[in-house]
């Protein structure tokens, strides 16, 4: 048998994000699969232990702009698990509300993104439109579209802004429409179930084997779920159901995710409803030395932070694990045997976020020890592009 | 919380237990001997059907630790398996092989930590490029890379 191989990546256009997949080929039909990952691990993990308790939720928000407070609500769930700390009712409304309105917003864009994969650029234009209502309504409760700074330890930054309350339901109301309109259009349209269909298929078994995560694992028809296996923030004092299909294919992995729209949108109107009064914030002075684990559902599965601390006000150390790092390797079993054609549609169906999956390197020079790069120079340069660029179309 | 989880794990555990220490009813952190290691995951991911979540490797004082972190989904529990040794190059016996979950994480450790996983499939670069200098690892304690790594840029 003779292969070719076949590079996606590092660098393409199919990606938002560095990465490298070879397929290797027989024909049309792909028989081995390597994937690299690296190209753009950034050194979350080693650049945390020099920064207090108090600044890392900043820092472990920046792991991923889609899913920015899955991480954040971890990583506080884990030193607040270190000092046994308790935080107030209403914060933990706050942290649930945020986090549903994420996975709202981030799935409505895998469902885009899902379309325009498949060359069904129709699906991509409507999702797409029908996220932004989201991501408005996530400015007008936390000031900001995406990274909301909105978590700490102890409980929430800000408090939310209660009259706004019946104007966000409107557009929710409004939404639910949108969206049973797509979920309605995604299940019975033909032309996705020829594409999606058995295309893809992760085994229960192997789901297990790969400790595969969030709709990749739910898809295969195992109900596992860390907001229903150890409730945290208010989901325990809401109604809700864990989302499972039992196709195993990627159908059952776009439906698990529509209809998982249904129930944060359901989660957001309970959690505003029966929100106390009282305090969000705990005013943690301290955190004793030890060591704590906190897990959160984010969008595409669960987010696991370690966290250990030695009495001082920073983290010894901080271990962060994103959803994609479990749910990429089930590649091996899911594209192999397929067609190049499917293989696209099927390495996205897990809804990768790669540079969640590596973070780290620092530019030093060897001889002085002096920093050739640092964060203000980058942003610098940035800004300066940004500039030229605008100058360049004359605006 | 499921009242039984502590019993459950205590009752399969306890025979190759250094230390069972109950952080929280749902946070437990066993520590076994480097040789039990492979006993213990079995016990835990084959016989109670736990879900491997990811390991955490930490340059500690005396030496090196490797956590493997398995949750219980239906208890809502962790149960974390606590190795350690004072050995350099510290090594361990892979997970890899009985868990395929295992097989990115021991690699990147190895990487970042310089912790060697005996009986992995395929203990290569992860994060790291392939012309990164073999003896700096980034994530251990102090500055690794000092006067080792050239200016590139």
């Amino acid at each position: 048998m003779t292969t070719s191989t076949i590079p996606i990546g590092p660098f393409h256009p199919l990606q938002e994000e560095p990465e490298l997949f070879r397929l290797h080929v027989d024909g049309e039909t792909v028989v081995d699969v390597d994937v690299e990952i690296g190209w753009n691990h950034r050194g979350i993990e080693k650049v945390s232990e020099g920064k207090t308790f108090d600044q890392v939720p900043f820092l472990v928000e920046r792991i991923c702009g889609i899913c920015s407070t899955s991480h954040p609500i971890a990583y506080v769930q884990a030193v607040e698990d270190a000092g046994h700390l308790e935080v107030p009712e209403r914060a933990l409304y706050i942290r649930s509300i945020i986090a549903e309105l994420e996975r709202l917003h981030s799935h409505l864009l895998w469902v885009g993104l899902a379309g325009h994969f498949l060359g069904y650029n129709t699906v991509f234009m409507w999702a797409w439109k029908y996220r932004e209502p989201v991501l408005d309504i996530c400015e007008e409760l936390t000031g900001n579209r995406n990274n909301y700074a909105m978590i700490k330890v102890g409980g929430v930054r800000r408090d939310l802004d209660e009259s706004k309350f019946p104007g966000v339901l409107g557009r929710l109301d409004e939404l639910e429409k949108k969206v049973k309109m797509l979920a309605g259009a995604v299940t019975d349209d033909p032309v996705l179930h020829a594409r999606l269909k058995g295309v893809g298929v992760l085994t229960e078994e192997a789901a297990r084997d790969y400790g595969a995560l969030g709709p990749t694992v739910r898809g295969s028809g195992i109900p596992w779920d860390v907001r229903a296996d150890e409730p945290y923030a208010a989901y325990d004092l809401v109604d809700w159901d864990i989302i499972t299909a039992p196709s195993c294919d990627v159908y059952g992995r776009a439906v698990v995710r529509v209809l998982e729209c249904f129930e944060s949108i359901e989660i957001i109107r309970q959690c505003f409803e029966n929100m106390p009064e009282g305090d969000i914030d705990a005013n943690v002075t301290e955190i004793p030395p030890g060591e704590g684990i906190g897990h959160a559902e984010a969008p595409r599965g669960e987010t696991f932070h370690y966290v250990r601390s030695d009495g001082t006000n920073q983290p010894v150390r901080h271990k962060a694990r994103a959803p994609t790092y479990m749910n990429l390797p089930t590649c091996y079993e899911t594209v192999v045997g397929e067609s190049v054609t499917d293989a696209t549609i099927i390495l996205a169906s897990v809804d990768p976020c790669y540079s969640c999956t590596e973070r780290m390197g620092v530019v030093y020079d060897a001889s002085s020890g002096e920093r050739l790069l640092d964060g203000k120079e980058l942003v610098r340069l940035s800004q300066e592009k940004t500039e030229a660029l605008r100058r360049e179309m004359g605006r | 919380m499921n009242e039984g989880f502590e019993q459950i794990i205590r009752q399969n555990l306890e025979d190759i237990a250094r230390e069972i220490e109950v952080h929280a009813p749902e946070r437990i952190y066993v520590e076994v001997g480097p040789d039990d290691l492979l006993d213990a995951a079995g016990r835990l991911f084959q016989k109670l059907g736990a879900r491997y979540a990811i390991a955490s490797g930490t340059h500690i004082e005396n030496g090196f630790e490797v956590l493997h972190h398995f949750a219980f989904d239906g208890e809502g529990g962790l149960v974390s398996l606590r190795v350690r040794t004072e050995e350099d190059p510290p090594e361990f016996d892979s997970l890899a092989p009985m868990i395929k979950g295992a097989r990115f994480i021991e690699r990147e450790i190895h990487d970042l930590l310089g912790i060697r996983f005996r009986g992995h499939p395929n203990l290569t670069r992860l994060i790291l490029p392939e012309d990164w200098p073999d003896d700096v690892y980034p994530l251990r304690q102090g500055k690794p890379w000092e006067g080792k790594v050239k200016k590139q840029i």
